[in-house]
C-alpha cells in the first residue's frame, strides 16, 4: 500500500499488528478515527494505556483482576469451596455467561502439551494444588477442552490431588444442546452413546 | 470367496487437467477392464494414479502433491463421474499452488479428509510395493493400518490418539535433554493414556490377522499353483507383556534413547514362505505372487464390510510372472467378481492375450507422452 502521508501509514502500520487485522481494515479504523474529533482517539488510547498499565493478575486465581483479588474471588455470595478449573481468561467469561456456575476460578494459563513446548511447571498447577491444600475446597470441575492435551492435563492434576479430600469432576461432553442428532459428528455421538446418563426428569 | 452379490463402483468418466504428465485427457471408460498399454515413462501409471487421486484424495505415490503438477504449471484438476448404486455423481479433485487442496462430492465441498476416504473405496496394486521390499516395519505397519482404518472407525479413533500421545511422550523424553530431567509423573500419565488406544490396536490387530490369513492363504495358493507354503506372523510387545508393566521396564531405556521402546508402535507383520523371509528369500515371481495376495485378500476385506465391490488398479503386474501364474491369476480374476478392473501393460501383445483370455467387455487405450488413444486390441 502507498500512502502519501508518513503519519498515516505508521497509524496503519500500528494497527494492522493487532490479531486478525489486515492492512485494509486498519486503514479503514485509521480514516475513521481521523475523521472523528482528536479527544475521540485521545480517549481510546487513555483507556488502552490505563487497562495495560494497571492490568493485575489475581493472587489467587490468576484471572484479570483490578485489584490484587478479582471480583469474583472477592465476592461473599459466591461459594469458595467449588473451583471451576479452566485454560484461560476467556473460558471464564464464557462460563460466567451461561450464569449457571456460583463458584470461583482457577485459571490454568495452557494444556499440557511437550510439543508445543508446555510442561506441568509452565502452568498454574503447583498454586492449584496450594489452594486445595488449604482444606477449605470441596469440589474441582474440570472444564478444559476435550482434546487429547486436555485429557492429559485432567489427569496430570487429578494425580497432583489424589491425596487430598477434594472431589474432582469434568464437564460433561455430547451432543450440542439445541443441536440435530443427525448432524452430530460420529466421535461427539459415539461417545455420548457410551457415556450415556440416567434419565431425570427436569422438574425432580 | 464372495458374498451374494455386492455392489460395484463405477467410473464412468474421468478428466484430467496438468496432472504429471497429462495436459489434458478426457476418457471414457469401460465398467468393466479398461486396458492401458505403451512403453515406460508414457503416463499408464500417471493414469491409476489420477484415479486413486481421485478417490482417495492423495497419491500413491507422492506424500507432497506438489509434486503431481505437469511442470510448469500451478494448478491441476481431476473430475471423475461416478456410478455407485444407481446413483451417477462427479467427484472433483482441484490444486491451485498456495491454496489448500480442494475436494468437491457431488459439487458439495468436502470438509475432512476422514469423511472422504472409504467412500469410494479402491484397491492399487504396484509392482514396486515398498511392502516387502523396505526392511523397516512400517510399510507393512502402515497397510494393516490402512486396511483396518477403512473398515472399523474406532480403530482410526484409537490409531490416531495413540499417535498423538506417543509423539508428545517423545518429545517429553527428549525435553529431558537439556540439563532438566523430564517429568517421571508425566511420563506415567502419558502411558496410562496409551494403554487404552493400545489394548484396541493390539486386539483388533489380532484379531483381523487370524480372519485375513486364510483368506490371504487361499488366494496366494489359488494363484501361484499351491506349492509354496506362506505365513504371517503378527509380532508384538504386547504378545509378551501387558502394556503397562512394559513401558515401566522400559523406563530407564526410554530416557536414555529418548524415545518410547516399548508399544504397538513398534509392533510388525513378518511375512513368511516356507519358513523363511520372503525377502530376500523368494524369486521375484514368488515376491510378486505374495504381494498380489496380500493386496487381493485386501480387496476381499473391503468388499465384504462395505459390500461394494472397489475399483481395481492392477499396475504392469503380469511382468515378471511366468506364463503358468498369468493363467492362474487370470482364473482368479475370472471367478470372483472384481468389479471395475484398471489393467495396464507395456506389452500390447501380451494385453491383447489377457483380454482374449479374460473374454470381458472392455476398453483399451494406447498411451503415448501424456496423450490417449482408444484402440482395438486384437
Amino acid at each position: 500500500m502507498n500512502f502519501s502521508s508518513k503519519l498515516l501509514e505508521s497509524g496503519v502500520d500500528a494497527l494492522s499488528s493487532l490479531p486478525s487485522i489486515g492492512k485494509k481494515t486498519a486503514l479503514r479504523l485509521a480514516l475513521f478515527l481521523l475523521k472523528q474529533e482528536p479527544g475521540f482517539t485521545e480517549e481510546i488510547s487513555n483507556a488502552l494505556l490505563k487497562m495495560r498499565r494497571n492490568m493485575r493478575e489475581c493472587q489467587r486465581c490468576h484471572n484479570m483482576s483490578d485489584e490484587a483479588i478479582c471480583a469474583i474471588c472477592a465476592d461473599r455470595r459466591r461459594d469458595q469451596q467449588v473451583i471451576c478449573l479452566v485454560e484461560s481468561i476467556r473460558d471464564i467469561i464464557a462460563i460466567e455467561e451461561t450464569q449457571q456456575f456460583k463458584g470461583v476460578y482457577h485459571v490454568l494459563g495452557g494444556l499440557i502439551s511437550p510439543i508445543e513446548g508446555v510442561g506441568p511447571g509452565d502452568l498454574t498447577i503447583d498454586a492449584l494444588v496450594e489452594r486445595v491444600s488449604t482444606g477449605q475446597i470441596q469440589e474441582i470441575i474440570m472444564a478444559l477442552s476435550p482434546t487429547i492435551e486436555g485429557d492429559t492435563t485432567i489427569y496430570y492434576i487429578s494425580r497432583k490431588l489424589k491425596d487430598l479430600p477434594v472431589k474432582i469432576s469434568t464437564i460433561a461432553r455430547g451432543v450440542a444442546f439445541g443441536g440435530d442428532l443427525e448432524y452430530a459428528d460420529e466421535l461427539t455421538l459415539g461417545r455420548s452413546i457410551l457415556a450415556r446418563v440416567p434419565y431425570q426428569n427436569q422438574g425432580d | 470367496m464372495l458374498l451374494n452379490k455386492p455392489l460395484t463402483l463405477k467410473l464412468t468418466q474421468l478428466k484430467v487437467t496438468n496432472f504429471r504428465n497429462y495436459p489434458y485427457a478426457d476418457i471414457h471408460f469401460c465398467p468393466r477392464i479398461n486396458y492401458f498399454t505403451g512403453a515406460n515413462g508414457m503416463g499408464k501409471t500417471n493414469l491409476l494414479d489420477a484415479i486413486y487421486f481421485l478417490c482417495q484424495g492423495k497419491s500413491y505415490f507422492q506424500s507432497n502433491d506438489k509434486q503431481l503438477l505437469l511442470h510448469g504449471q500451478d494448478f491441476l484438476r481431476v473430475e471423475g463421474w461416478f456410478e455407485k448404486d444407481e446413483k451417477r455423481f462427479p467427484v472433483v479433485v482441484k490444486l491451485q499452488t498456495g491454496k489448500k487442496k480442494q475436494i468437491l462430492r457431488n459439487n458439495q465441498p468436502v470438509q475432512r479428509l476422514s469423511d472422504f476416504v472409504g467412500e469410494l473405496p479402491l484397491v492399487f496394486i504396484a509392482p514396486d510395493d515398498t511392502l516387502l521390499i523396505r526392511e523397516g516395519s512400517e510399510a507393512r505397519r502402515k497397510f494393516m493400518d490402512s486396511t483396518l482404518s477403512q473398515l472399523y472407525r474406532p480403530y482410526l479413533d484409537a490409531l490416531l490418539a495413540y499417535n498423538n500421545l506417543l509423539k508428545q511422550r517423545n518429545q517429553l523424553l527428549k525435553m529431558g535433554g537439556d540439563n532438566r530431567a523430564p517429568d517421571h509423573a508425566l511420563l506415567q500419565i502419558y502411558a496410562e493414556q496409551m494403554e487404552q488406544p493400545a489394548k484396541v490396536l493390539y486386539q483388533h490387530r489380532k484379531a483381523f490377522l487370524s480372519a485375513f490369513l486364510p483368506v490371504f492363504q487361499d488366494i496366494y495358493q489359488a494363484i501361484s499353483g499351491g506349492h509354496e507354503r506362506v505365513q504371517i506372523t503378527y509380532q508384538s510387545d504386547l504378545n509378551q507383556e501387558e502394556f503397562l508393566s512394559g513401558v515401566h521396564k522400559q523406563l530407564r531405556k526410554d530416557l536414555i534413547l529418548q524415545r518410547t521402546c516399548f508399544g504397538v508402535h513398534r509392533d510388525d507383520f513378518l511375512l513368511d514362505m516356507e519358513d523363511q523371509p520372503v525377502k530376500p528369500y523368494g524369486s521375484q515371481g514368488q515376491v510378486k505372487s505374495f504381494l498380489i495376495s496380500l493386496k487381493l485378500a485386501q480387496y476381499h476385506f473391503i468388499r465384504q464390510h462395505k459390500n461394494i465391490a472397489p475399483v481395481l488398479l492392477l499396475d504392469d503386474i503380469f511382468d515378471k510372472l511366468d506364463p503358468r501364474r498369468v493363467d492362474q491369476l487370470l482364473a482368479f480374476i475370472l471367478e470372483n467378481q472384481f468389479g471395475q478392473i484398471f489393467v495396464t501393460d507395456t506389452h500390447e501383445e501380451r494385453m491383447a492375450q489377457i483380454a482374449r483370455q479374460l473374454g470381458e467387455v472392455h476398453h483399451a487405450f494406447r498411451v503415448n507422452e501424456g496423450s490417449l488413444t482408444q484402440i482395438q486390441l486384437v
